[in-house]
């Protein structure tokens, strides 16, 4: 009976209040199998593709060959409710965050295929958050990490050199097609060599 | 009584559940009875084309080049209820690179297939 009370007291209580939480987890990639990067220093193509399985990013300039491995777990956490027992049903208050765990190695080779340089960038940080009174229904999200899932760009090579006069020109300015650069994930569009890239 | 209350507690908890599957890239063909094939030094970029297909992508590198081979495979599931929706999702990358030199000759591989482990 005072189970049958706690729900029938909880369930209008609930409905009022019409609160929910969402969480998203991301796992992207297996751990990068290297402990101590600057080990690798001066070792062969050979002997890294060997320790680290092919890269998940690479490009070959003029320079030598860059690669990078990554591997990263993103949580996206998000709260809403009404605010109905307030007295104002038409508005809802939403909440949230994200952070990021993971790691980005990027290796670069000298003309001999000898790693060059190591840089290991190891994050476990908050992405943001955001809070947000809406009306009726939540127009903004408070939270996005779209630009950390998207796929690699290796994907694209083959439709961009299918893509307009234009835009085929300026592939090379294109980080991850396999000239000039790479970029890490959830790099702005608007700064560095994607300035340069051809964009509708 | 009771049972209409259980039945309204089921239905706005346990909402529902998904589950999904996404591939990209190319099929993964470089499993270790293919790769076995592969010599440095002697096997052709001819070859390893012919026995793996079309590549996610070619790079050139001065005189040499690069074949490089993508699968990207996302899997999630995630459960959906009145209170509480939690979604899970993983992305494993199976892949290949091959480099060749001026010659056309393989200089250099090295393939891994996340399923494996």
């Amino acid at each position: 009976m005072v189970c049958l009370k706690i729900v029938r007291v909880f369930l209008p209580v609930l409905i009022l209040a019409c609160a929910g939480c969402t969480q998203w987890y991301y796992t992207l990639g297996q751990e990068v199998a290297v402990s101590e990067p600057a080990t690798l220093e001066g070792k062969s193509l050979a002997a890294t593709l060997a320790t680290l399985g092919p890269p998940l990013r690479f490009a070959a300039g003029d320079g030598g060959l860059v690669m990078a491995w990554e591997s990263w777990r993103i949580e996206e956490s998000s709260i809403g409710a009404s605010l109905g027992v307030a007295g104002a049903d038409f508005l809802n208050v939403d909440w949230g965050s994200a952070k990021i765990r993971g790691d980005f190695l990027l290796l670069t080779f000298d003309k001999d295929k000898k790693v060059s340089a190591v840089a290991r960038v190891r994050r476990d940080d908050s992405l943001g958050s955001g809070a947000a009174i809406q009306p009726i229904y939540g127009f903004v999200e408070v939270t996005s990490v779209d630009d950390l899932l998207e796929p690699l760009p290796a994907h694209d090579w083959g439709a961009a050199q299918l893509t307009r006069l234009p835009e085929v020109l300026n592939l090379s300015q294109q980080p991850g097609l396999g000239n000039t650069a790479i970029e890490q994930r959830g790099t702005p569009s608007a700064v560095g060599a994607r300035s340069q890239a051809w964009e509708d | 009584m009771l049972h209409r209350l259980t039945l309204s507690v089921v239905l706005l908890v346990v909402g529902g559940c998904a589950q999904f599957v996404s591939e990209r890239g190319v099929e993964v063909t470089w499993n270790e009875r293919t790769v076995t094939q592969f010599e440095r030094g002697v096997t052709t970029r001819t070859q390893v084309l012919n026995t793996l297909g079309p590549p996610s992508q070619v790079v050139a590198m001065g005189d040499e080049s690069v074949l490089y081979y993508l699968n990207e495979s996302s899997r999630g599931q995630g459960f959906i209820t009145f209170v509480y929706n939690r979604f899970e999702l993983s992305a494993t990358y199976d892949r290949a690179v091959f480099i060749f030199g001026p010659d056309g000759i393989l200089n250099e591989f090295s393939t891994y297939i996340a399923r494996d482990e």
